[in-house]
């Protein structure tokens, strides 16, 4: 298994780059954030089981390295009607020289670790049941929460295209 | 939504196909946090040689000073300890800056990397001290035999003789203090990193 472990990961990087990308907005940060990933993939190498899908295992391994990551970086938390919220400082995304997909993506920074999780595997076309078996919710939780999502980021995206 | 699911992947695409990096390169990512580690540590280690190294040309200034009547036989010692350290320092540094890639898997790299620095760890903290204590009886046993030409054992000389213990601990415990200062926190980071990889 564990010969294999760079085959597997040179093969299904791409979900590796993406989740790097949605996490941070600067090259160092994106490093720093790939190589975290990379420790824990090898690290839980053995928890991956042959029947299982090695991509749904990268997923779960990255996103869950992202929120952590990033929860050890975090700036700042406040207060807001109860609910606590963290809030990280970093620069804007760069751009990707493509409007639309820039917009998308600045929407998507301003999202909550959770929701951008969610998003990711929403645009990834993964189907409700397999994000809700991913994250640990429910498939109904996963359908309010992706609805919730859209208008938020239908309302960012209006907002700055004004 | 699908038409953002298709903006989506069209460009996401794009962006993460110029990023692609083959086995050696993400086998060089995985342990470049190690290696961030280990870059500090061989800085620190040259710090650490030329310390030695100004500090034996010391003393052999020194015995010259002073004008010690055995003074080309002991620079010549603490020449010899030099060039051991010299020695010593050099198979270090070739050990931790060496990797096989092609035979070795990461683990494994890592795992020596930590061996080496654990050998160097144990040569610093009980071969300085055991250096010192040997240094300490040659010099002590130079200065006695001055004016006699031979070592009168008594109350005094024994007591002379026994101050290299406290001394010697005392150099342990300092060294333990510098080499902590020196590599205490890239150490902890290489461990930490090592562990996870391990567990």
């Amino acid at each position: 298994m564990k010969a294999d472990f760079l085959k597997a990961i040179t093969k299904h990087q791409k979900i590796l780059h993406k989740v790097c990308h949605l996490y941070t907005n600067t090259p160092e940060d994106r490093e720093d954030l790939f190589q975290e990933i990379l420790i824990q993939l090898w690290k839980s190498i053995h928890q991956f089981r042959e029947n299982s899908k090695i991509s749904t295992w990268m997923y779960k391994v990255a996103l869950h390295t992202a929120i952590t990551h990033l929860n050890k970086t975090k700036k700042h938390t406040i207060h807001k009607d109860g609910v606590v919220e963290t809030i990280d400082y970093h620069q804007l995304p760069e751009s990707y020289g493509q409007e639309d997909f820039d917009l998308l993506y600045m929407a998507i920074s301003q999202l909550n670790k959770i929701d951008k999780a969610l998003t990711l595997l929403y645009l990834e076309k993964h189907s409700y049941q397999e994000i809700a078996s991913l994250m640990g919710i429910s498939e109904s939780n996963v359908g309010v929460k992706i609805n919730r999502i859209k208008s938020k980021l239908k309302t960012i995206m209006q907002s700055k295209n004004g | 939504m699908d038409e953002l699911q298709n903006l989506w992947t069209t460009h996401s695409e794009k962006v993460v196909n110029e990023l692609q990096l083959d086995e050696t390169e993400l086998s060089n990512q995985l342990i470049d946090k190690a290696n961030n580690a280990i870059r500090q540590i061989n800085r620190v280690m040259r710090i650490d040689a030329i310390i030695m190294m100004a500090i034996t040309a010391l003393f052999i200034s020194i015995t010259f000073i002073i004008n010690l009547e055995s003074k080309y036989s002991v620079s010549l010692l603490l020449l010899c300890m030099m060039m051991f350290l010299g020695v010593h320092y050099w198979i270090k540094h070739t050990l931790i800056n060496n990797h096989d890639f092609k035979n070795e898997n990461i683990a494994n790299i890592l795992n020596k990397k930590m061996k080496y620095l654990r050998w160097y760890e144990r040569a610093y903290y009980y071969g300085i001290p055991i250096i010192f204590l040997g240094l300490y009886i040659y010099l002590q046993t130079i200065l006695l035999t001055l004016s006699s030409g031979v070592v009168e054992f008594n109350m005094s000389t024994s007591l002379r003789y026994s101050l290299g213990i406290p001394a010697t601990f005392l150099v342990h415990l300092l060294t333990k203090v510098f080499y902590d200062w020196l590599f205490g926190k890239e150490l902890q980071t290489l461990e930490s990193i090592v562990e996870k990889l391990n567990q």
